[in-house]
């Protein structure tokens, strides 16, 4: 089984979410890798290698998402799907309180809990970046960097 | 020898005070052994995990230790092979075939990302607050 992405698609997913994680919007710039490609639905349960299933990602929210669809809503303890970022909209999900990431709904509050997106070193750093300006969205000098 | 120079909190920096002179042994004897993976969780793959998880911590290092501009920090991306190694612990990790070596050295790559990062702002606001001529 192999994850392999044509470069071009790569660009595409890359462009299309600017840059930036498509869960936790935390830009590449100030990352030492670039973001990942990675598929809404994994290989594993019958996902496709095309622009509708990739999603870009850094690299905490790539690790713990894994290949998984769901997790438990911390709240109400039910199986609840993961934020969909090609089908859903980030800003119905969750919300920014300076650094700090807010679920909105069931799904918005598990994709939070799974891909820890709250963990304190990253919750610092966006802190820090969003204190400078730089967070969601870096100045458009960085934005292609 | 190469100096590196850390900001650490002032209440951490006075806990370590009375270690002051011994801070370049201690750096060797249990930082530098951890980041470098030399005790590896994986016997059989020793080489391999050993190999990989220098190049993207002493790519890191080599850039540091070469003096920097802000501007260099802001931009600085590690190689294509450190990202190639990336992207395969991130597909292993998806297939949940990782060892405790690997995931180690995935933690080690999220903490010099950080560090990094927290650099990366560092040199950003300096540049931005930096009199223009």
């Amino acid at each position: 089984m192999s994850d392999y992405i044509p470069a071009s698609l790569r660009q595409l997913v890359s462009q299309r979410a600017s840059n930036a994680c498509e869960y936790c919007l935390i830009h590449q710039t100030f990352s030492i890798y670039r973001h990942e490609v990675d598929h809404v639905v994994a290989l594993k349960h019958g996902g496709q290698t095309t622009a509708e299933n990739l999603v870009l990602a850094c690299l905490p929210c790539n690790r713990h998402k894994g290949s998984d669809l769901t997790s438990l809503d911390p709240i109400t303890g039910e199986i609840t799907p993961l934020f969909n970022p090609r089908t859903q909209t980030w800003s119905d999900h969750f919300k920014l309180e300076g650094g700090y990431i807010i679920g909105l709904t069931a799904s918005g509050r598990t994709t939070i809990f799974l891909l820890k997106m709250n963990e304190a070193s990253r919750l610092q750093l966006r802190q820090a970046l969003a204190a400078q300006g730089l967070y969601p969205e870096p100045p458009h000098d960085l934005q292609n960097v | 020898m190469a100096q590196i120079t850390i900001d650490i909190p002032d209440d951490l920096a006075q806990q370590l005070a009375p270690f002051q002179n011994q801070f370049s042994s201690l750096f060797t004897q249990l930082i530098a052994p951890t980041l470098l993976g030399q005790p590896t969780q994986n016997p059989s793959t020793p080489d391999h995990n050993l190999i990989s998880t220098s190049g993207t911590y002493q790519e890191i290092l080599d850039f540091l230790i070469s003096r920097p501009t802000s501007e260099q920090i802001i931009h600085f991306k590690v190689s294509n092979a450190s990202q190639n190694r990336l992207q395969t612990l991130l597909q292993e990790n998806r297939e949940a075939s990782l060892t405790a070596a690997e995931i180690a050295e995935l933690d080690l790559y999220e903490q010099l990302d950080t560090l990094i990062a927290f650099l990366k702002i560092r040199a950003y606001t300096t540049l931005n607050t930096a009199p223009k001529n």
